[in-house]
């Protein structure tokens, strides 16, 4: 029987293989079908666990934060894949290896935190695409935001180049997210989009990527501005993301789950 | 002058918070069905004579610029912020003569308010206008370019025109007592067209105590549905009825739940907008950026 008590003998081959995908990947420029080959293979050592897991506990594991952050490391690893396997970056796999195993590491140090029960309304099949597209998402921007602040301090034209890719990734996993997120919230609660404050930055991080793509189009506009618009826009990403909870106008916001 | 558009457009959006400071908020219900259908058809109408016979106008060619595109953005961001960050009321709660200097510039009900509304029909319009151009210019990415701006387009003109016809109303439902009676949020009274009533209600406890589902069996005019959270019931065109809360602390008798109706008959230009989104982001992250140089006379 596959359990929690079992999880480490599973993640521990598992961040094997998707380590030496990523250190396969990072060293050459062009694809590494070995890379490939040990991210799947990883992955697949995932995915017997969940599959596992389901079983011994006759329901989907979609119940419990724990349970959540799985699938979390899962689509992220596939994520890495599919976009390696398309666009041969050599940063993808590194990045959503190393974002994968923090949320593995959480459910090892913190056990407690499978016992948390997840409440009605998050219980959708929206969920799990809507939260793993956002991580994907922010993951890709992440790496945007760190070429941002190594492009303000010393400027090469070809970073914009990786730039526009990371960029139109990120936004297309951000687009992705959001929209799921806005049908799911005209059958949670009745309308596609309610300027809740997670909404609002939600909004406002979309349209600060966006005005990156639209200044990309125009010419003469100044790397420097460029860089400080990625850098903001990832900053107001952080205020949606959990910054928010923190925000006076966030009081009575219907994403705040953490109060119940 | 070269910055014209900018300081029109930074200009507009005071004198819009003058307007607003005067006259109090946006007059959103006042342009329910049929004056909005109206105004967009004859909104639409003027645009497209515009870009069929007035393409040389300065104001033509300012709605199809992308410096137009980069100054909406941006203005539209910084009254996003003020939605971010200063707490909002409904819009149900007006700040009468006596609000302070801020509150009457319509900071805790930007959404509803004179310059965020401009800024949003600036948009839609800008969009409108470059879509008619992507339909006869655009060469190799025209798919993806019409699916996103369209796409936004729609979704765009479904939740700013449909506003005014999107009414929700809350229905506190019994058991053994058929109602129609339902709640606006500012309390007024309104019969629903159906009868509903409580037929079963059923609660799933985790160890903690916390619920964990819950559902209500409702009687619609005597047929019987099933509620959850996240499975709204559709009662006909642009009408659904949606659980939101139970009688908490009746224990296991439970005597009551509170639904909300929700009528948004836009809701389907809003989801095919939503839908053509979609498609657009998975398109961007196959074909990725645009290559400079090849697109040149985007504008």
């Amino acid at each position: 029987m596959i359990s929690w008590d079992n999880f480490e003998y599973f993640v521990a081959p598992a961040a094997l293989c998707w380590i030496a995908g990523a250190v396969l990947s990072a060293r050459q420029a062009t694809r590494s079908r070995a890379a490939l080959w040990a991210t799947l293979a990883g992955t697949l050592i995932f995915a017997v666990f969940i599959a596992g897991l389901w079983t011994t506990l006759s329901r989907p594991p979609l119940r419990t934060m724990g349970e959540t952050r799985l699938w979390y490391s899962f689509f992220l690893s596939i994520s890495g894949l599919i976009t390696y396997w398309r666009w041969r970056y050599r940063w993808v796999l590194p990045f959503a290896t190393l974002l994968a195993l923090v949320f593995c590491m959480i459910n090892i140090l913190k056990p407690e935190i499978h016992d948390q029960s997840l409440m009605p309304a998050l219980q959708s099949p929206w969920f799990i695409p809507h939260v793993t597209v956002y991580m994907f998402s922010y993951s890709v921007l992440g790496c945007s935001f760190i070429l941002s602040c190594i492009g303000l301090y010393r400027h090469k034209p070809e970073y914009l180049d990786t730039l526009d890719q990371l960029v139109y990734v990120g936004l297309a996993f951000l687009t992705l997210g959001m929209l799921s997120g806005a049908v799911w919230a005209k059958d949670a609660w009745g309308n596609y989009w309610s300027w809740d404050p997670k909404e609002t930055w939600a909004a406002i991080t979309w349209f600060g990527y966006l005005l990156y793509v639209h200044l990309r189009l125009m010419s003469g506009v100044s790397p420097r501005k460029l860089y400080l618009i990625l850098i903001l826009s990832f900053l107001t990403l952080q205020i949606c993301w959990y910054g928010v909870n923190y925000l006076p106008s966030a009081e009575g916001s219907v994403h705040v789950y953490s109060q119940t | 002058m070269k910055h014209l558009d900018i300081i029109s457009i930074v200009a507009g959006v005071f004198l819009l918070f003058a307007v607003q400071y005067v006259a109090g908020g946006f007059p959103v219900t006042f342009f329910s069905f049929p004056l909005n259908i109206i105004l967009v058809v004859l909104w639409l109408l003027a645009l497209w004579v515009l870009y069929k016979d007035y393409r040389q106008t300065r104001f033509c060619r300012f709605l199809l610029s992308l410096r137009t595109t980069v100054i909406t953005f941006v203005m539209f961001i910084l009254l996003c912020l003020i939605i971010g960050l200063v707490p909002q009321h409904s819009a149900m709660m007006p700040v009468g003569e006596g609000g302070t200097f801020w509150e009457r510039l319509g900071i805790h009900e930007m959404t509803t308010s004179w310059p965020f509304l401009f800024i949003l029909l600036l948009l839609q319009s800008h969009l409108a206008m470059i879509t008619f151009r992507g339909i006869r210019n655009r060469k190799g990415i025209r798919w993806r370019f019409l699916t996103s701006h369209l796409g936004l387009w729609l979704a765009l003109l479904g939740g700013f025109w449909g506003s005014a016809d999107t009414q929700m109303y809350r229905v506190p439902v019994y058991k053994e007592q058929p109602g129609r009676m339902a709640y606006a949020a500012d309390g007024r009274v309104h019969y629903l067209d159906y009868e509903l009533e409580l037929r079963r209600f059923e609660v799933d406890y985790y160890d903690n105590g916390m619920p964990r589902t819950y559902q209500a069996d409702v009687a619609v005019d005597g047929q019987e549905v099933i509620l959850k959270v996240n499975e709204p019931h559709s009662i006909r065109f642009g009408e659904d009825l949606y659980l939101t809360g139970y009688d908490m602390h009746a224990g296991d008798e439970i005597r009551y739940c509170v639904l909300q109706v929700v009528k948004q008959p836009w809701k389907y230009v809003q989801l095919t907008g939503i839908i053509m989104m979609l498609l657009s982001a998975v398109a961007l992250f196959i074909k990725g950026p645009i290559k400079r140089g090849k697109d040149d006379q985007l504008g």
